[in-house]
């Protein structure tokens, strides 16, 4: 139902992942002595560092001392907290739910705007109405004249499941269908299972 | 692919490494802070803070063959590569296709049923079943493991019974494919 950052995620975990994994192995070749035969191997000379050259040279503390990098680093210490902050915010999973349709914009009719919610309450209460569905969440997305509804019902473990799809992509589509005058383009239905028995006021005999 | 655009995905979706995803940004965030904090600092008292510059004259004073050196390059090699895993394996599905059931005037129709659902559909069926006493069952869109306890010593036939009635609701469903269904017993001594 709600969209999660996929492919943010798995893109910078590979890139951040190849970039520490042959930082730290350059560290480990530099470390172990075995730079230089390496690098024999592919055809390059490298003969330095060595395990025993110092990690900074001496005069990089006069270096960090000056004024210009103290603000290069303050400004990169920045992008990387906005970068990183950002990155966390997009774990947030979000609806990306449509916009308000506009079903008559006309200098005759005027403007007829519909808040996606309106529809979607209106969906939620049928599909809450069938038998064997405990709770039900819509998410209308799409245009008006192409709309697109994502659809979590949670039925009970006694429901039969192929007649509630049945039911879902026929009659609660042509009904919200209908009440677009349009053709709904696109059903998601995901569907959960609750086994709690409490939660109905129906009585099986 | 922007989550601003009023636009479906498929509900049929690979895990989002979103545990990782927080740790690694949570992590940038707090090096950039840091570091801009100290840097601030240094602008506005003339120089670094000792917190900074005490690590720093340890570090800088190391060579690249000292064993911190040598154990910090493998500490980031393994965790890039834990990095490297996650963005690139695949993942399993967290849902499973559900049967389309007959006509409908939808174009575009997607059904799925979660893995947590097919687990509890499992469960109550097994929890019906004579002999079972309880049950515990977890499932993935390929298998589903259930679990099930019994004071019978007619463990065998409880578990042909648990195997065949958990398929049977499973094909009932209308998952396709239907799950293969592993059902194990534990016998309650008395």
């Amino acid at each position: 139902m709600r969209q999660t950052a996929i492919r943010l995620n798995r893109t910078w975990l590979t890139i951040l992942g190849i970039l520490m994994l042959l930082g730290g192995l350059a560290v480990l070749l530099i470390g172990t002595g075995l730079l230089a035969p390496t690098a024999r191997a592919i055809g390059r000379s490298l003969d330095r560092p060595t395990p025993s050259t110092k990690l900074f040279a001496a005069s990089a503390g006069s270096l960090f001392a000056q004024t210009w990098v103290i603000i290069v680093v303050a400004v990169v210490g920045v992008v990387l907290g906005l970068l990183g902050l950002g990155w966390l915010l997009a774990q947030i999973p979000r609806s990306n739910e449509a916009k308000p349709f506009r079903l008559q914009d006309s200098a005759e009719a005027g403007l007829t705007r519909i808040a996606p919610s309106v529809l979607t309450d209106a969906v939620e209460d049928q599909i809450k109405g069938l038998p064997g569905v405990v709770n039900a969440s819509a998410v209308l997305r799409g245009t008006a004249q192409a709309p697109d509804l994502t659809v979590k019902v949670t039925a009970s473990d006694r429901a039969r499941i192929p007649e509630l799809l049945q039911t879902l992509q026929t009659r609660v589509a042509d009904d919200f269908g209908r009440a677009l005058d349009t053709r709904l383009t696109r059903l998601g239905v995901q569907v959960e299972v609750d086994t709690a028995r409490s939660r109905t006021n129906r009585i099986a005999l | 692919m922007s989550r601003n655009d009023g636009r479906s995905r498929s509900l049929r979706r690979r895990p989002s490494r979103t545990v990782a995803a927080s740790i690694v940004a949570v992590v940038i965030t707090a090096i950039g802070a840091l570091a801009a904090i100290a840097a601030i600092f240094a602008l506005t008292r003339g120089g670094w803070p000792t917190a900074v510059t005490g690590p720093a004259r340890a570090v800088a004073g190391s060579s690249w063959g000292s064993a911190a050196v040598i154990a910090a390059g493998a500490v980031i090699a393994v965790l890039g590569l834990i990095m490297l895993i996650a963005g690139i394996k695949p993942g399993r599905h967290k849902t499973a296709v559900l049967r389309a059931p007959g006509q409908t005037t939808v174009p575009d129709t997607e059904f799925v049923l979660s893995s947590r659902a097919i687990a509890r559909l499992a469960a109550s069926r097994a929890d019906g079943i004579d002999g079972v006493e309880s049950v515990s069952a977890s499932a993935d869109p390929k298998t589903v493991r259930v679990s099930v306890t019994t004071s019978s010593e007619q463990s065998a036939a409880i578990r042909q019974r648990v195997q065949q009635e958990v398929t049977s609701v499973l094909e009932a469903a209308g998952l396709q494919p239907v799950p293969r269904v592993r059902a194990t017993v534990h016998v309650k001594g008395i």
